[in-house]
């Protein structure tokens, strides 16, 4: 076999819906596994916020696209001997599989180590899986694609009944449906033929319980299951949008073992080396099976089975695609067995998704085959309903618990209609209908869900009730309570009491948590690492607190819009800053997709949840001080709630209540001359008039009353305010709204940095594309800025260290600063920001590390500001082709899933780069279209539109944009909207793939109008835009900056050096700060 | 819900929540790690005078199936016909099940084999006092006073046939083996016959070669120390000298090594469980195994005519011994499963090179 020195890696780019922060968890394990050998490797990767893109991991690191042409480059400039394509989820896969069709890997003789391109092939390719799998004499749920009924005919009678009719995806998928015999089928396919060109008919499995098998392989065929998992919702509900629990807890011995032994004749069969994840469907009723599945990589549930039993499959299969054999290698965790065993779990695990569809305009909340989820959470504890509570409260999305009184308002009626399609809210609808009296017969019937978790909750909600009901709270019931995962605020709440009397008594009444250990063998042996859980269910803790310096690290959650994997990077960099200054840390968290919840990353991990409660218990047992300022704002938020006596390192509560207290801060702003954009706070239409009348439209409405921002709205005149109040005029008496004066036309920047006694030591300036009006999650952001002014940046400088001087902070902090001919501050957090990772990376400088050596109160240096020869852009990456029907279009909420950056030694390269790692193609048609709305709208981009006739484009427009284009002397072709007949559409363009772009450039009437029934043309356009998977540009800015970046490149390579050759670029300055 | 303890011989007594059958058992408690098989492991004879502590917390879910008879005295879906452990104790208490297959729930069915069982103790902590410790003896009773004497429920040798049994072989002129059963699992019956092998099943202390010819003989599993088989241990002697291929399984491999002069020593707290990695010391393959043993054979003292055929990856200790000319192989798991993997159903294969 050839030696193996050098290896390539791919990661999976940006975080977007179905593929998010497992594959950074995945490709660390498997960068740590290899560098262990002595291999060098070299990672494509343009997931900046990444921890696989960090320093000290791979030795060459390529922020580039994952795409066949880049990785290509870079085989050419590296030469490695062998490369890994399991690690990166289907990005990497698809990409090696092109490769390997091209001959790039044969070309280069590079090896592709691990699972084998043939294998993949068959795992990826439903007829060869097919085939492949029905000469071993295994089952697969059969499946055909029709053009006609005669055809359908023919596979009916093959099969027999019921079946399931699929239709495309792109008419909302139209007639989908069961199909229960000959006439139904004769009537359904002939309809759906007048739709659609082919329907898709396939054995109907509703209501097969849906499991899984993580099995691994070695080269010598040794194999293992690690865990198997069993989906709270039946066969139906894509697996990233059920509840899922580990292990199985339906499937008799004679069924776990039965699927064990067939999940290893499919690895088998397809011949994997390393890891795979197998779906199968079994039938309640008599113990059928079909595989419906093979994933021939590490997934998302693989990270989830890694966390569940303390498997480190990634790190395993690493180590088998290099050719070890499983009892080759070492059990990190008792240290003395071998990788080749099977966890034995003393406990249940429950990973439940996170949703964030009311962020998304127009999208609706069922849920189905199609994954819409954005991140997950996953719980640990020694009963089912322990696990489901704590789990739901994870979610960070407002739940108590499974039962919530802010839920439970709906009839019994509507309860019962609700079961009947699955959504977001199932776990709380199933559980508000089981205490509406709807029997678990019923239940079962219209969700299929099996009656041994609807029994489970119904014991939570028989504790609910006796909970509402209770007079006296005694001792039994509060310990059933805690025993069944009731938070003590939740018990407060129905018992009118307050959480921290809840706790006090429970205290009293020795009513607390133990700790438990996760072993990976049931306590069989001993564990040599702190991997922990917390549970009423038990009578001692087997986990003796650590002994000497330490410090508590709360991670970022679960992953949402707004909270994604840079936050991750965070407190991952704060515990190893604190290792590395000998100090123990501690990471809290309970999101199985990142990093810090490997066991390996801190000295005592606890999976757990970052509530109130929760952090206060582990606090009580560790005595450590908290670090509550680099995961985001849940770890953020709890820093005023926490009792005075919990020592906090980093920014105080006071500091961060000026900073964060619209008043206070504003006040303070004040106090220092500094400006900002008027605002004030309004609970009545008349108040809200007078604050509008003074300080100007367009207004920004941010109203207190909901949680993820759905009702922010952005108006433009006093009628639209009216409505606005009218509408929400109940909820906003007890919670007023916050307006602010909307300023457009200014740009928008971020200011990151780290302070000690209120000295900024190290900052970094980032200027967004898009300009004020959007969320500075989904701007473009340019480090070190390219257009602002040196003025420009030296005033924002400057007012920021009058900011901080006068908060006197210690710690990591952001600023957001408008500017134009002036400079306002829009708002400040004291806490590391979304931002740190890209700057970092850029400057060299860890920002994380610089803020928790400084909040120790170890000495730091002053880091000047390097002087960068070169430019990094972060991109936003956008899920909405996964959203069914979601609206595309720029908004002040946050809408991307994820980021990617490239660098360059001009910005407009490295944006373009970016670009095509968020899916992007370059724009090679030479076409494109335009439509903007409104006066203002065709103004701004005239410019723009001249640049791309010159430089030979063909301009669609449609005939507004295409009369006025006409006026003013730029040529363009009439195309008709999506629904206008007898003329070529924009539909017909996309089909076709005859253009590159879209530019759409919406009134803010037409997509913020709060009546869903209308759907604008401007709507429809986007959305066939995105249905085509077509890029569409609705910020005048972006387009703007696309076009000026298309104009300036002519077709040569971008960029292709790796981080780590751009820095030796740098030339750090002396310049004073 | 009424109260239920286990007192445990070192001097603590656990307080629990009572189900199962209302009486006081003894045995020596021990654990299992495996997450399902409960049918299985409690009506496995080698856990006769135990008392099985579930180190996984929810047990019970898919209730309890019907016994289906494949023969007058061969259960198809249990490993024999009864519970043969002395108690339960879990950590939470099963509740009304749900499985197609499921006939009763499995407090009803403990209720039914008169079985004790304790539920609500932190099964984590005892099975870790018993991991630092060793195996302890114990009483599940419902007395909160600790029982003064004790009397074992069986004698070992109560869990062999009492007259030979014979299984026909679904198909004529096939190989024909004796099974000594020292308390065998059905599933190695069950294991032969899937081969096409006649089973004459006959009691611990017959010899075979006394009742009639046979091809081969298997050794079963069985309860307790293995140097209580005396009368077994001779009887294999006898065997091995007539050059008639033989298999041992668990007790049965420890009977083998004793009647080839090895010795066995107890283990601290032994396996119990389906998940036991195991390799082939020749071909350096390995495999998940079921196993239930608490004593094992020492490797030092393994005759040199004899291979240390397979070797436990967790802890090194011997899993199996063979002599491939002679015909000899044994093995300290379980090639059946039940409860557990059939990774290494080839075990049985070996009877038909004979």
């Amino acid at each position: 076999m050839k030696h193996i020195h050098k290896v390539l890696l791919l990661g999976s780019g940006a975080l977007k819906i179905g593929e998010a922060g497992e594959f950074d968890y995945s490709g660390s394990q498997a960068i740590k596994a290899l560098k262990e050998e002595g291999i060098k490797v070299i990672l494509v990767n343009p997931n900046i916020a990444t921890i696989q893109t960090s320093e000290g991991l791979a030795d060459e690191i390529y922020l580039l696209p994952v795409t066949h042409e880049f990785v290509s480059s870079v085989i050419v400039k590296e030469r490695p001997d062998g490369i890994l394509l399991s690690f990166g989820g289907q990005t990497a896969l698809n990409c090696g599989l092109e490769l390997a069709r091209r001959g790039i890997f044969k070309k280069y003789d590079v090896k592709v180590l691990g699972t084998s391109i043939a294998a993949i092939e068959i795992t990826e390719d439903r007829k060869l899986f097919s085939e492949k799998l029905t000469a071993q004499k295994l089952k697969t749920a059969p499946g055909k694609i029709v053009h006609s009924l005669a055809e359908a005919e023919v596979f009916a009678n093959s099969t027999g009944f019921p079946l399931m009719l699929r239709t495309g995806f792109a008419l909302g998928g139209m007639g989908s449906g069961i199909i229960t015999g000959k006439r139904d089928l004769r009537l359904r396919v002939a309809h759906g033929l007048t739709l659609y060109p082919q329907l898709l008919l396939e054995e109907c499995l509703s209501g097969w319980k849906e499991v899984e098998y993580e099995v691994v392989r070695d080269c010598d065929d040794n194999c293992i299951t690690v865990c198997n998992m069993e989906n709270f919702d039946p066969t139906g509900i894509h697996t990233g949008e059920s509840i899922v629990v580990a292990p199985s807890q339906t499937l008799n011995n004679h069924e776990y073992f039965f699927l064990r032994t067939i999940a290893i004749q499919v690895i088998r069969a397809i011949g994997v080396v390393g890891e795979c994840n197998i779906q199968f469907a079994l039938n309640p009723d008599n113990g059928e099976y079909r595989i419906i599945e093979v994933n021939a990589r590490l997934s998302r549930s693989s990270a989830l089975a890694s966390k569940a039993t303390g498997y480190p499959l990634a790190y395993v299969a690493a180590k088998l695609a290099l050719g070890k054999r499983l009892w080759e290698i070492p059990n990190s965790i008792t240290g003395k067995t071998t990788a080749f065993f099977e966890p034995a779990l003393d406990y249940i695990v429950i990973k439940v998704p996170r949703w964030d569809i009311d962020k998304f305009i127009r999208a609706e909340s069922t849920i189905g085959s199609e994954m819409k989820s954005v991140g997950e959470v996953m719980s640990i504890g020694r009963t089912f309903e322990e696990a489901i509570q704590k789990a739901s409260r994870m979610l960070n999305d407002g739940y108590a618990g499974v039962m919530d009184k802010n839920f439970t308002r709906e009839t019994k009626q509507q309860l019962l209609k609700r079961l009947k399609t699955a959504d977001t809210m199932r776990l709380f609808t199933v559980c508000s209908a089981i205490r509406e009296g709807v029997t678990l017969a019923e239940i079962h019937r219209l969700t299929q869900i099996d009656h041994w978790f609807l029994q489970k909750l119904e014991n939570i909600v028989t504790t609910y009730k006796q909970l509402e009901q209770t007079v006296r709270l005694t001792r039994d019931l509060l310990r059933t309570a805690k025993q069944q995962g009731f938070s003590d605020s939740q018990i407060a709440d129905l018992t009118h009491s307050n959480e921290a009397a809840v706790r006090t008594k429970r205290q009293q009444l020795q009513i607390t948590p133990f700790v438990k250990c996760i072993d990976t063998t049931a306590g069989e042996f001993p564990a040599t690492t702190n991997y922990l859980y917390l549970t009423y269910y038990a009578d001692e803790s087997d986990y003796v607190p650590i002994a000497g310096n330490k410090a508590i690290v709360l991670g970022g959650g679960p992953y949402a819009i707004g909270t994604s994997v840079e936050f991750d990077w965070c407190a991952v960099n704060t515990v190893m800053t604190l290792r590395k200054e000998k100090i123990k840390g501690i990471m809290v968290n309970c999101n199985p997709e990142t990093v810090s919840t490997d066991y390996d990353i801190s000295d005592v991990l606890y999976f757990e949840e970052l509530s109130l409660e929760r952090v206060l218990d582990i606090y009580e047992l560790e005595q450590a001080p908290l670090i509550l300022s680099v995961g985001g704002q849940i770890p953020n938020n709890l820093s005023v709630k926490l009792p005075r006596s919990v020592p906090i390192l980093g920014p105080t509560r006071k500091q961060i209540t000026q900073a964060e207290d619209r008043e206070q801060f504003s006040h303070l702003l004040d106090t220092l001359s500094i400006a900002q954009p008027a605002w004030g706070k309004a609970a009545t239409i008349a108040e809200a008039k007078k604050l509008c009348a003074a300080i100007g439209y367009p207004a920004l409405l941010r109203p207190s009353f909901v949680l993820s921002g759905k009702a922010m709205r952005v108006l433009d005149t006093e009628v639209q305010l009216v409505k606005y109040m009218q509408y929400y005029a109940q909820l906003l008496k007890t919670h007023p709204v916050l307006i602010t004066r909307f300023l457009e036309d200014y740009g928008e920047c971020d200011f990151d940095g780290v302070a000690r006694s209120g000295d900024i030591l190290v900052s970094a300036i980032s200027e967004h594309i898009e300009g004020a009006g959007v969320h500075s999650g989904d701007s473009a952001m340019i480090h070190p800025p390219a257009t602002m002014t040196f003025e420009t940046q030296q005033e924002v400088s400057r007012i920021a260290a009058r900011i901080i001087k006068a908060l006197h902070l210690t710690g990591p902090f952001n600023i957001q600063f408008l500017h134009n001919r002036d400079v306002l501050v829009i708002e400040c957090n004291l806490r590391a920001s979304r931002s740190f990772p890209f700057v970092s990376k850029l400057d060299g400088v860890n920002f994380i590390e610089v803020a928790t050596r400084t909040i120790l109160g170890k000495k730091v240096p002053r880091f000047p500001v390097p002087l960068l020869p070169f430019y990094g852009v972060k991109v936003p990456q956008f899920s909405h082709h996964k959203v069914k029907g979601a609206d595309p279009v720029l908004k002040v909420e946050m809408n991307s899933t994820g980021e990617v950056a490239a660098l360059g030694a001009d910005c407009y390269a490295a944006y373009l780069t970016a670009l095509i790692a968020t899916g992007f193609n370059s724009p090679t048609r030479r076409a494109a279209m335009v439509t903007l709305g409104g006066e203002r709208g065709k103004l701004a981009l005239i410019n723009s539109c001249r640049k791309l006739n010159n430089l030979g484009f063909t301009l669609y427009a449609t005939s507004g944009t295409h009369m006025f284009l006409k006026y003013n002397g730029i040529h363009s072709e009439v195309i008709g909207k999506v629904f206008e007949h007898d003329q070529r559409t924009v539909i017909n363009l996309l089909q076709e793939k005859k253009i590159d772009f879209i530019i759409n450039l919406p009134e803010r009437g037409e997509y913020q109008s709060t009546s869903a029934k209308t759907l604008s043309d401007g709507y429809n356009i986007r959305r066939a835009a995105i249905d085509y998977k077509v890029p569409v540009f609705t910020n005048r800015e972006a387009a703007d900056f696309f076009v000026d970046a298309i104009a300036k490149w002519h077709g040569d390579a971008l960029p292709q050096l790796s981080l780590q050759a751009y820095k030796k670029l740098t030339v750090v300055t002396k310049g004073a700060r | 819900m009424e109260s239920a303890y286990l007192h445990l011989t070192d001097g603590t007594s656990l307080q629990g929540t009572a189900f199962g059958y209302h009486g006081e058992m003894r045995g020596e408690v021990v654990f299992t790690t495996a997450m399902t098989g409960y049918e299985q492991s409690l009506t496995d004879p080698s856990f006769a005078n135990q008392i099985l502590v579930f180190t996984y917390p929810l047990v019970g879910n898919y209730g309890v199936a019907k016994p289906q008879f494949q023969d007058k005295h061969l259960v198809a879906n249990f490993e024999s016909e009864k519970i043969w452990a002395n108690g339960v104790v879990l950590s939470s208490l099963p509740k009304s099940p749900f499985h197609y297959q499921s006939v009763t729930s499995f407090a009803n069915w403990l209720t039914e084999q008169k079985i004790p069982g304790i539920a609500r103790i932190d099964t984590r902590a005892l099975t870790i006092k018993l991991r630092a410790h060793g195996v302890l003896a114990g009483t599940i009773s419902r007395q909160k006073m600790r029982p003064r004497s004790f009397t074992a429920r069986y004698r070992y040798t109560d869990v062999s046939c009492k007259k030979n049994v014979s299984y026909p072989a679904p198909k004529p002129n096939t190989p024909h083996v004796a099974l000594l059963d020292c308390g065998v699992k059905h599933g190695i019956i069950r294991q032969l016959l899937h081969l096409g092998i006649a089973v004459t099943r006959i009691p611990w202390n017959v010899n075979p070669l006394d009742i009639g010819k046979f091809d081969a003989v298997v050794c079963s599993n069985g309860p307790g120390d293995p140097k209580n088989w005396v009368e077994t241990v001779a009887i294999i002697k006898k065997i091995l000298t007539k050059k008639i291929p033989f298999l041992g399984i668990c007790l049965g491999h420890q009977l083998l090594s004793l009647a080839i002069g090895a010795d066995t020593y107890k283990l601290k707290y032994g396996h119990r469980g389906v998940n036991q990695p195991v390799q082939e010391e020749k071909t350096r393959k390995c495999y998940i195994t079921s196993q239930n043993h608490g004593y094992a054979v020492l490797t030092k003292t393994i005759p040199r005519n004899f291979d240390r055929w397979f070797t436990n990856l967790n802890d090194g200790t011997n899993e199996g011994i063979c002599n491939d000319r002679a015909k000899i192989w044994s093995t300290q798991f379980h090639p059946e499963g039940e409860p557990g993997p059939f990774d290494t159903e080839w075990v049985f294969e070996r009877l038909l090179t004979a």
